[in-house]
């Protein structure tokens, strides 16, 4: 889970969660720790009191490779539920301006709801398709963490169950190609932006990235993660994908103990 | 700095940025953090508001036993001799945590105010 310093101090929240009997392990990631605790996270005073985001690790990882600074805009475009969209906020320390867009009425619910829960006062929450998000602002950094098959959740659980479900008929990789497009033309030149999944389909990682490298004049910018990590590939089953996409990460589970990633930074040129 | 947008209802605290303005031509289906409520004529702060911005007040301020903020939830209002509060909205304290709001009534009388969720919470904790 994380730990949310808005309203109480990281120490104060420690103490609390310890004082209910939860058992905490740090991790590489700021604020971020692996818990024990009976039942549900919400069932603890903690997240009432909106002091904790129950979290997994590696969906800390596209927040830290977009690396959001205070006073940035910032636009995160298939925000809900709004783990890493109020994780960005508290990077930026409340400062600048977080616009956290989903295309699913019931999903902002829940994002409008987390959003109150922690408190945060730097969020404006849009409801756009997010490969039509209006172009009315250049953004300093995107997040684009795309609808997925979710291949990399296929290991939760501590009996490891899959959670794969056969006869998928939506086209992910179309939908990722459309909203990746218009993240990079969202962005104000010398902008980044970040394309995450939580899957391991390269149609749906390296593949979506090249098409955005064929579409436009977009740089692969390499980056250093706190956790184990392989580079992105640049061939599958006879399929070739651009040589920029080794630049990219991933994250897999029996390498990190915590749900598998994709990400890649992406920048606009000046 | 903060700056305020109200709907009919609603008044939302939004930090204040200098690019905001920038994103005017959105449609915005939320700006920040619900603040206050109008609630039959008086406005009430938010059980968010409470909980983010409750700790800097100085007075109107109820602090509560755990056991007697649950029965709050389960009762819907407690009784006690409490001291320093106006008629009005107050602010719900245990230990250090601010919870969120009750209606401070009648010298003695708190009704509850928190939020449906954390109500059922409470009463399963008892």
């Amino acid at each position: 889970m994380r730990l949310v310093t808005v309203k109480a101090s990281g120490r104060q929240v420690l103490d609390l969660l310890r004082s209910e009997g939860v058992s905490l392990e740090s991790t590489p990631v700021k604020w971020f720790y692996r818990v024990g605790v009976a039942g549900a996270p919400g069932r603890l005073k903690a997240y009432h009191l909106g002091l904790i985001y129950p979290q997994t690790l590696a969906s800390a990882l596209p927040v830290l490779a977009l690396d959001p600074r205070p006073g940035d805009i910032v636009l995160d475009l298939c925000a809900a539920p709004g783990g890493k969209t109020t994780h960005m906020a508290q990077l930026m320390e409340e400062r600048g301006v977080v616009v956290a867009n989903d295309r699913k009425f019931a999903r902002i619910t829940a994002l409008t709801a987390n959003i109150k829960r922690l408190g945060l006062t730097n969020i404006l929450v849009t409801f756009y398709r997010g490969e039509r998000f209006p172009l009315e602002c250049g953004f300093d950094r995107i997040l684009v963490d795309a609808p997925c098959s979710g291949e990399g959740k296929y290991r939760v659980g501590e009996r490891g169950e899959m959670l794969f479900s056969r006869g998928r008929a939506t086209n992910l990789p179309a939908i990722q190609k459309g909203i990746l497009k218009r993240a990079f033309d969202l962005l104000r030149p010398g902008g980044e932006l970040v394309y995450s999944t939580c899957t391991f389909n390269p149609e749906e990682n390296e593949g979506v990235l090249t098409y955005l490298l064929g579409k436009r004049e977009a740089q692969v910018l390499g980056w250093d993660p706190p956790l184990p990590a392989c580079e992105g590939i640049t061939e599958f089953e006879g399929v070739k994908y651009d040589p920029a996409c080794r630049r990219c990460r991933r994250f897999y589970p029996h390498q990190t103990d915590t749900v598998g990633f994709f990400v890649a930074r992406v920048a606009k040129p000046r | 700095m903060y700056d305020f947008c109200t709907t009919s209802r609603k008044i939302y605290m939004v930090r204040r940025s200098k690019k905001m303005p920038l994103l005017n031509r959105f449609r915005i289906q939320q700006a920040g953090l619900p603040f206050m409520r109008r609630v039959a004529g008086y406005l009430k702060p938010t059980t968010e508001a409470a909980q983010r911005f409750g700790f800097a007040a100085k007075k109107n301020i109820i602090e509560l036993h755990e056991n007697e903020l649950k029965r709050l939830c389960v009762e819907g209002e407690v009784r006690g001799a409490w001291q320093g509060a106006d008629c009005g909205y107050v602010f719900l304290k245990t230990a250090s945590w601010i919870w969120g709001c009750g209606l401070f009534l009648d010298p003695g009388r708190v009704v509850c105010q928190l939020p449906k969720s954390m109500k059922r919470w409470f009463a399963g904790k008892l």
